[in-house]
């Protein structure tokens, strides 16, 4: 497993945001955080930091449900963005709903879909994939 | 009759003034102006024929003389009869020029005097007409022989003389004078002795002689030829003639007029004469013109070569006078001729006319012949003259004569023949509508060309008779075509009469009215058709005239009367003819008989009469009819047309006694609508539930309403639509009704019924046709209200709306528990495992243990929820067959480890070919609940097992799953047994959800699910799913 250096988390719960870092620090996951509470956050923030080609995150945790700009939307604006640094995307959300599952597979940026909660065994699982 | 001719005979009748007008002044025609309405006016008969017209033809608008007036008399008219009106003392008389039809200048002299109101405004104008043609045509030639003599004495250059006898004053011309070289004023004073004094003294004795015998009387006037001794001093002939033209009182003569013409070159001539003799026959020759010589003393006659040559005589014909005469054909031209010579030679009056003759060869020819008589001793004693053909010219002519005379009326047909009624001429139009040219009529008489075995001799003797007395003839008569076809003509036939008033041709004009002659023959037809179509019908009509007198009394009529039409005051009719009210009992009074109705309110509709004949059958008939009105609106009788409905009648009667039987179970069914019809839909029984239903009385319906006044327009216009496209053809009105009934099927469907306070309500209506003898009288429609049926099916409707509602909603917890409560739980899930992770020691802390199990049944809820949901959401065309033994290994290999702990033994005995029809996930979870619930609820007393076993039947497979386990107690439970959250036994695992989604599950995939059980012995589950046949 490598290490990654900055996860970002994009959600609106701060109890999953919590227990999201936790689990990551316990399992030594990253170095640092980035944290949005909702999409069009996010969008900015990391618009405004591939501008000034500062470091993006590794890899970014996306929740679908989120006020203001859900992850659907979020997606859709981020990758219309030219990023040269690969940066790995997780869908993470309660959600089973199999409609939801079958449209994330139509992002290639995507590379997953976690359901939750994550637990440390699964995240561990899902990065080994990598 | 014309209004201004009424006026007109009320004002004669008042005022003698205007009848002595009229007397005196309206010889030739008379008219009477409207001046309040210019454009009216009334002639009268005399006024047109004065003019030549027929006063038939001649509207009463002053439109119709305006054409044929003057104009420059018109306008002096107008200007006449304005001052005549504004001031009664100017009289309105004035002389006005007409043109007569022949074209000829009619002189009327014209009085008027304008009647006025009592406020003195002229209101009407009465006009007279005297013709004065022959006075005025006097008065012009006496005007013209004046200048004539005028002209000719100043033409002739004589010299004239008067000389009183008495005085022996004489007076002389300026021509007198000249001729012998003198002026007038050189002569002066003039006496007998001027003329004396030049005389040659030989012929001063011979002219003092002739003076003297006619003085005497014995020369009728004084003649002698002189010479007079000119200013030149060489002597002039002079030929001098005189009479006396005046006496005393005393009978003695006064005056005596003569006159001088030089005559000296003739005399210088006379010896030249001879000569130029020869040098006029030759020339007379070139210009074809003959000499003839008639020498009466020895009773010779001499024609020239030319005259000769006209008469078409051989070179050595001699003729002779009574022969010559000969050649002028019988009639107006031998008369003339014999009427000019006759007077040439009593009277010596030259002549020179121009006549037609048959030559020697037989042609008909225009000549002119100039006569000139010569007289010796006061007799004739030799006539000359000339001879000219003047055929072409004349002919000519008289083609302009008489085009001139038709030119206005080209598009009719003319003829023109001689007075013996021979063809002379005919025009193109007459070849046009006749196909006969002028070739083929040429000297024939049109009759005989131009009638047939059809024309009626009544017609011909009537135009032979006006011919005869020479009038004016006007005549419709058939002709016959040249190619043989009929053509009608209608002939104006007019005599033209030369100046002695003798006829020298006819004209007549003629014009094809075949076209109106076919049209009246249409009509007679028209009206032939009718009457049989009359006699014919089975419909009685019968017409009277404004007097109520019967004018028409058609066939059928006359069947159901058995009685001759006779002439009864119509007060009488309806004895004579039996007739009576509906009731059959009562007589027609005189105004309720419906002809006699119609004839005095102008129409009777459906009115229901009862003919009873003295022999015969009674009838019952209904009776339509209307007055007639003529063209110019007035009455001129009425007509009725009568149907005979005795048949429909009794059909009627036999209808209500069918339905009366029914009486006492329509009236029994207050709630059930019976309403009957006729065979045409109007109703005949209306019961009291009907009247209940419907609001309306039974009164107010039956004869008056038909079925289709308490339908739904609209579904009756559907269901026309409907049975039309049904059936084939066009179902309208009360078809719809009947269209099916009619095919011996009743009718049941669904209407709605308009009640009388126009609510509505829905019926199950049943249609039937009642039949007598196979024909079908009327009809029977039992309806019962079914508002209430209605009400529950609403019911269902709305109910099913709910449950689609909820059914959304339902969508909407499945997404709510699909996330929302997931999240929680998930984050419950999360910080426990994060917090015994961080704090080891706490997992043996007895309160996380328990918040650990809570959190772990928390999410296990969720997720059954979740299936719970999702499976109504699930869709029918994600169905797939799968193998049912497959599907049965796999479950089991997974609950291998728990059947091996819990000491079960489970068994496979399913059709490995059975493929059944499901979703995989259902089919996985359906099994691996079955296998479970068998594992949990397992008896622990004995040998645990589970059975799966399959039977095929034809529409679908039985799967039994057997167990040996604690069973259920049915009668305790089995209504709740697949209810969600029941369970049935203390067993700590089990959360009643299984058994619920199972059940939920199978029948998702159209299945079914069973329970057999005994406590303590065993359940068998068994589950009937559809399978692939094949």
């Amino acid at each position: 497993m490598k290490k990654i250096d900055v996860a970002c988390i994009i959600d609106d719960d701060p109890i999953f945001v919590f227990s999201a870092k936790k689990i990551m620090q316990l399992s030594d996951f990253c170095n640092s955080f980035m944290v949005f509470h909702n999409g069009e956050d996010a969008l900015n923030n990391l618009k405004a930091v591939i501008t000034a080609k500062e470091q993006l995150p590794d890899i970014i945790l996306l929740d679908l449900n989120m006020p203001i700009m859900d992850g659907w939307q979020f997606l859709d604006e981020f990758i219309q963005i030219p990023c040269d640094t690969e940066i790995t995307i997780y869908i993470v959300s309660s959600s089973i709903d199999p409609a939801d599952v079958i449209r994330a597979k139509t992002y290639d940026r995507v590379n997953n879909y976690i359901v939750k909660p994550i637990t440390i065994e699964r995240l561990k699982k899902v990065l080994m994939e990598e | 009759m014309n209004y201004l001719r009424k006026e007109l005979y009320e004002l004669i009748k008042e005022d003698e003034s205007i009848f002595d007008f009229i007397q005196d002044s309206a010889l030739d025609g008379m008219w009477f102006w409207d001046l309040e309405n210019p454009e009216n006016e009334w002639m009268n008969p005399k006024f047109w024929i004065t003019l030549g017209y027929d006063p038939n033809d001649m509207p009463h608008k002053t439109a119709s003389w305006q054409n044929i007036i003057n104009k420059d008399d018109l306008e002096a008219a107008v200007t006449q009869v304005k001052a005549h009106c504004e001031n009664p003392s100017i009289p309105y008389n004035q002389t006005v020029r007409y043109k007569h039809k022949s074209g000829d200048t009619v002189w009327i002299q014209c009085r008027g005097m304008a009647i006025r109101n009592h406020e003195g405004k002229p209101i009407r104008m009465l006009g007279a007409h005297t013709d004065i043609s022959n006075l005025k045509i006097s008065e012009i030639n006496l005007q013209r022989e004046t200048v004539r003599f005028k002209h000719i004495i100043e033409g002739t250059n004589l010299g004239t003389w008067e000389w009183n006898i008495q005085t022996g004053e004489t007076i002389i011309n300026r021509r007198w004078a000249e001729i012998i070289g003198y002026t007038l004023e050189e002569l002066e004073p003039t006496t007998i002795n001027t003329r004396d004094k030049f005389l040659h003294p030989d012929d001063l004795i011979k002219s003092k002689q002739l003076v003297r015998d006619h003085l005497n009387g014995k020369i009728p006037f004084y003649e002698c030829e002189l010479r007079m001794k000119h200013k030149s001093g060489k002597w002039v002939w002079i030929a001098d003639k005189g009479k006396i033209v005046n006496w005393t009182k005393d009978g003695e003569p006064r005056w005596m007029t003569g006159s001088h013409l030089e005559i000296t070159k003739r005399k210088e001539h006379e010896i030249l004469l001879t000569k130029y003799k020869d040098l006029l026959e030759r020339s007379n020759e070139a210009a074809v013109i003959g000499t003839w010589e008639v020498d009466l003393v020895q009773n010779i006659v001499e024609w020239s070569k030319v005259t000769k040559q006209i008469h078409e005589v051989p070179p050595n014909y001699s003729p002779e006078m009574a022969q010559a005469l000969n050649f002028y054909p019988e009639g107006e031209h031998r008369d003339t001729i014999l009427h000019v010579i006759d007077e040439a030679i009593e009277k010596g009056i030259n002549y020179d006319v121009e006549l037609q003759i048959f030559t020697f060869k037989g042609h008909l020819k225009w000549v002119r012949a100039i006569g000139i008589s010569e007289f010796e001793n006061g007799s004739c004693v030799r006539l000359y003259g000339l001879f000219q053909d003047i055929d072409e010219r004349k002919t000519t002519s008289l083609e302009i004569e008489k085009l001139s005379l038709v030119a206005s009326k080209t598009n009719n047909a003319v003829i023109i023949t001689n007075a013996a009624g021979y063809t002379t001429w005919v025009n193109e139009s007459f070849t046009r509508s006749t196909g006969y040219n002028l070739d083929d009529m040429l000297n024939k008489k049109p009759g005989e060309i131009l009638q047939g075995k059809d024309t009626n001799p009544k017609h011909v003797e009537c135009i032979r008779k006006a011919l005869n007395d020479k009038l004016h003839v006007s005549q419709e008569i058939l002709n016959y075509k040249k190619d043989g076809s009929i053509i009608w003509l209608h002939l104006n036939i007019t005599p033209v009469f030369n100046k002695v008033g003798e006829v020298y041709k006819y004209i007549a004009i003629e014009n094809d009215i075949t076209e109106r002659k076919n049209i009246e023959k249409l009509n007679q037809e028209r009206q032939t058709l009718l009457e049989t179509i009359l006699d014919s019908i089975d419909v009685g009509i019968v017409s009277c005239d404004k007097n109520g007198n019967l004018t028409l009394f058609n066939n059928a009529t006359r069947d159901w009367h058995g009685l001759p039409v006779q002439s009864i005051p119509s007060s009488n009719l309806s004895q004579y003819y039996g007739l009576f009210k509906p009731d059959g009992v009562t007589p027609l009074s005189e105004e309720e008989i419906p002809l006699i109705k119609a004839l005095q309110t102008g129409s009777v509709k459906n009115e229901e009469l009862v003919i009873i004949p003295e022999k015969g059958i009674p009838r019952t008939v209904t009776v339509n009819g209307s007055k007639l009105i003529g063209e110019e609106g007035e009455l001129f009788g009425a007509v009725v047309a009568m149907h005979d409905i005795t048949k429909r009648k009794a059909t009627e009667e036999k209808l209500r006694e069918t339905l009366a039987k029914l009486e006492g179970l329509l009236d029994a069914s207050a709630y059930v609508s019976i309403i009957g019809t006729n065979a045409s839909g109007l109703i005949t029984t209306f019961n009291k539930g009907a009247e209940n239903l419907l609001g309306y009385s039974r009164e107010e319906m039956i004869s008056h309403k038909t079925m289709e006044s308490i339908h739904l327009k609209s579904e009756i216009t559907q269901r026309s639509k409907d049975l039309s496209d049904l059936l084939g053809k066009n179902i309208r009105g009360f078809s719809v009704f009947t269209a099916l009934p009619n095919n011996g099927t009743y009718d049941t469907r669904e209407w709605t019924y308009v009640k009388k306070d126009d609510t509505h309500f829905p019926v199950q209506l049943t249609i039937t046709s009642i039949k007598d003898n196979n024909e079908i009288i009327g009809y029977l429609g039992v309806a019962a209200e079914i508002s209430e049926i209605k009400k529950a099916e609403n019911e269902i409707k709305s109910l099913l709306e709910v449950t689609k509602d909820q059914n959304l909603r339902l969508k909407n917890f499945a997404h709510i528990v699909s996330h929302n409560l997931r999240s929680h739980s998930g984050n419950f899930a999360m910080l426990l495992d994060l917090y015994k992770r961080e704090n080891p020691e706490a997992a043996e802390n007895e309160m996380i243990k328990l918040l650990g199990t809570a959190s772990t049944n928390l999410k296990e809820t969720i997720a059954h929820l979740n299936e719970v949901v999702l499976m109504n959401s699930s869709l029918k065309e994600n169905m797939v067959y799968l193998n049912l033994k497959d599907a049965i290994d796999k479950a089991i290999k997974n609950v291998s480890a728990l059947a091996e702990d819990a000491n079960v033994n489970i068994q496979n005995s399913v059709d490995p070919k059975i493929n059944i029809e499901g979703l995989h996930a259902y089919i996985d979870s359906i099994i691996l609940n079955l296998l479970t619930n068998g594992i949990k609820y397992r008896s622990p007393e004995r040998k645990s097992f589970i059975k799966f076993s399959s039977e095929v039947n034809d529409q679908n497979i039985l799967l039994k799953v057997e167990d040996n386990g604690l069973g259920i107690d049915l009668k305790k439970y089995g209504t709740k047994l697949f209810g969600m959250y029941k369970t049935f036994h203390l067993n700590k695992d089990a959360r009643g959800v299984g058994l619920f989604i199972t059940k939920n599950q199978i029948e998702a995939i159209g299945g079914k699910i069973e329970v057999e059980s005994t406590v303590n012995k065993g359940t068998t589950f068994k589950i009937n799913m559809n399978y692939e046949k094949n």
